[in-house]
């Protein structure tokens, strides 16, 4: 853990610093507000882990992308806590609540309501596209929904960036990532295949989940090995509720092969764009 | 989806008489059946008469010992002798040289790139095929087709099968001829159908001019996937891809020679042997075999017009010509509509084969080792899992 009443000290220009979530491995993450100023979310890492080079590619992640569904980066550094120099990070707080706790108070959203998130969530996806990145950790956990209906993507912590080398072991048998939504190639580490279509499986698995409510690898997984098998081997159940031309979409998105996803995040946000053109708008 | 004529023993007569008669299609020429002098003739011959000929360099294994294929001038500018040989990269350039000549004599408008055929998709083939299409690109033209020669387990796999589609939408030539080993000449592996196909249509949806080498009828569920061609030819050998055919150990021709012939019954989606045809007509059944329209009976009139089927002057010839014919305008039917709509057909298409070779089974008429409602309903699975795979994305780009 990390001491509470230190972090004030160090970061004394903040009037109050408030644990914000659950800390994840040496990562903590604080609600930290100045007078007259909107409050900022405070990100520190405690140093001797593999963190301080994966909260430099979050950093640089938030620097290069520019996107309405991302908070942006305001200062990233490093300092003393209690005699120990880690590194931190500032971006902009967005309220609101998660998608997962969204989904766990309404339950599976409507068809309208998940098209509009689903192309939310691939907008941010061709940002990260733009800035050449896979953010790989896409979850209903770590997306914000504001109170206005706006979707934001947070936590780059295992962002890839892909014109730089790779933090995680090649020898690795399994890279970085959150079962039952990171894509098979991911979690077989396959460095060479992880691109933006990585992402767009797990935006796939989001709606999905927001179609029907659950996450059917994680309900159907007695364990987390055989998460890990049937990810790889089965796919997604199809979607019978549901317009053909958005269970194909979702089919997809989710494909367990990136040669059978959309080629881009472009391309698939062209394509949920024909999708709510004839079935939302129709 | 086209038919090319796949070229093997004895190819040359039926070539000039079914281009004629289609007044298009193309060839796939083969040095393992024609001399050097043969293959330019031939070759220049079909592209001056306005149809499109290929030449398959054929070194699908580099232990290739048939004599007539290893004299070919080309072959001894085939970099060493291990099986990873034609990787090396600084050995490339005279081969291809030769190969960019032969197309030139040849007056080809694209050219075969060879490639070894895969066990099983690992890094070092997959650099192998990446060298072969850099260098192809520059010496042979990006219009070129790259050589994918998989073994019948490593079309079993969905992984090896992705890496190869993935890895294809980087290499910069156009096109893919791809091959596929087979166990049978029938293949009853519903997996074995389910690679092929998603293979196929990823390479389509990739981008790539896809021709698909030595099928027989079976390939017609290909017509769901959107490649431009199948090709087959007369004998077995040429009609399913085998590497025996490239030792000298294989004969020219295989040897199951059927008295009188044998016939390509095509709604049935089976061979028959004359004895057989005379049995259907003494039970009655002899129409449901026939050739019907829309398909062309060109060839086949004689046999259904009354006298039995094994006195009618049939022969291999026609059985051979009969089955090309036949099957280009099955090819060229079931592939003209949208993806949706083909899909539909070619499940009408075999479900009704695969009860129909059932009921004339049970009626006495059988096909021997040249039916098999097995290879159908396999076929049928393999268009499952095709439309799970690629489906999603084959419906909107195609309909």
């Amino acid at each position: 853990m990390i001491d509470l009443t230190e972090i004030r000290n160090a970061f004394a220009e903040f009037e109050s610093i408030d644990p914000l979530g659950e800390p994840s491995g040496q990562k903590f993450v604080f609600l930290a507000k100045k007078a007259g100023a909107d409050p900022v979310v405070l990100k520190v890492i405690k140093p001797a882990t593999v963190g301080p080079q994966r909260m430099n590619r979050e950093l640089e992640a938030a620097v290069r992308v520019q996107s309405p569904h991302v908070p942006s980066g305001l200062d990233s550094g490093s300092r003393l806590v209690a005699g120990v120099d880690v590194a931190y990070l500032i971006e902009e707080y967005v309220p609101g609540q998660t998608l997962k706790d969204y989904l766990a108070l309404h339950g599976a959203l409507s068809l309208e309501q998940t098209l509009g998130f689903g192309r939310q969530l691939l907008a941010a996806a061709c940002d990260f596209e733009t800035a050449s990145l896979v953010h790989r950790d896409v979850k209903p956990a770590n997306i914000i929904v504001s109170p206005e209906g706006t979707l934001w993507v947070l936590d780059f912590g295992i962002v890839r960036l892909l014109d730089d080398v790779s933090l995680t072991a090649t020898s690795a048998p399994v890279g970085p990532c959150t079962p039952g939504y990171a894509s098979p190639e991911q979690m077989r580490n396959r460095k060479e295949s992880i691109d933006i279509r990585a992402d767009l499986y797990s935006i796939g698995i989001v709606m999905h989940e927001m179609i029907t409510g659950r996450n059917s690898y994680v309900e159907k997984a007695k364990d987390m090995i055989h998460l890990l098998q049937i990810t790889q081997a089965e796919d997604l159940p199809r979607l019978r509720n549901v317009p053909p031309a958005v269970a194909d979409l979702i089919d997809a998105l989710s494909a367990r092969f990136p040669s059978r996803r959309p080629a881009t995040a472009t391309d698939a946000l062209a394509w949920i764009d024909e999708v709510i053109s004839t079935v939302v708008g129709a | 989806m086209d038919l090319y004529l796949q070229f093997g023993y004895g190819m040359i007569g039926h070539t000039r008489a079914l281009l004629a008669e289609w007044g298009g299609g193309g060839v796939v020429l083969s040095p393992r059946d024609l001399d050097p002098e043969q293959l330019v003739r031939v070759s220049a011959e079909v592209v001056e008469g306005g149809y499109d000929a290929l030449i398959d360099p054929q070194v699908y294994a580099r232990s290739s010992d048939h004599a007539r294929l290893t004299e070919h001038p080309y072959w001894s500018d085939l970099p060493t002798q291990t099986t990873i040989g034609l990787s090396d990269g600084a050995d490339h350039a005279a081969l291809f040289q030769t190969l960019a000549s032969l197309n030139v004599q040849g007056r080809t408008a694209s050219s075969i790139i060879p490639a070894l055929m895969a066990n099983e998709v690992a890094d070092v083939w997959l650099e192998h095929l990446d060298s072969l299409a850099a260098t192809a690109a520059v010496t042979l033209g990006r219009d070129s087709y790259l050589t994918i020669a998989l073994s019948s387990e490593a079309i079993r796999d969905e992984v090896a099968v992705d890496r190869v589609v993935d890895q294809a939408s980087r290499w910069p030539t156009r096109g893919c001829y791809v091959l596929v080993e087979q166990a049978d000449y029938l293949v009853t592996d519903p997996l074995w159908y389910g690679g092929l196909l998603t293979l196929a249509a990823g390479l389509s949806l990739a981008g790539k001019r896809v021709i698909v080498g030595y099928q027989n009828h079976m390939g017609l569920v290909l017509a769901a996937t959107g490649v431009d061609a199948i090709c087959s030819g007369t004998w077995l050998n040429v009609r399913s891809f085998s590497l025996e055919r490239f030792y000298q150990a294989d004969p020219d021709a295989v040897s199951r020679r059927a008295a009188g012939g044998w016939y390509y019954a095509p709604q049935v989606l089976a061979e028959y042997k004359m004895p057989f045809l005379d049995t259907a007509q003494r039970l009655g059944v002899l129409d449901d075999l026939r050739t019907a329209s829309p398909l062309p009976d060109t060839y086949s009139q004689a046999l259904f017009a009354g006298p039995q089927p094994s006195t009618i002057d049939w022969g291999e010839r026609n059985a051979f010509r009969h089955y090309l014919h036949v099957l280009r305008s099955q090819a060229q039917a079931y592939s003209a509509g949208t993806y949706s709509s083909n899909l539909q057909a070619l499940r009408g298409v075999f479900q009704h084969a695969s009860q129909a070779q059932q009921a004339l089974a049970m009626q006495g008429v059988v096909g021997q080792d040249r039916q098999n409602p097995d290879a159908l309903d396999a076929a049928l699975a393999g268009l499952a899992l095709l439309d799970r795979a690629l489906g999603a994305r084959l419906r909107r780009d195609r309909g």
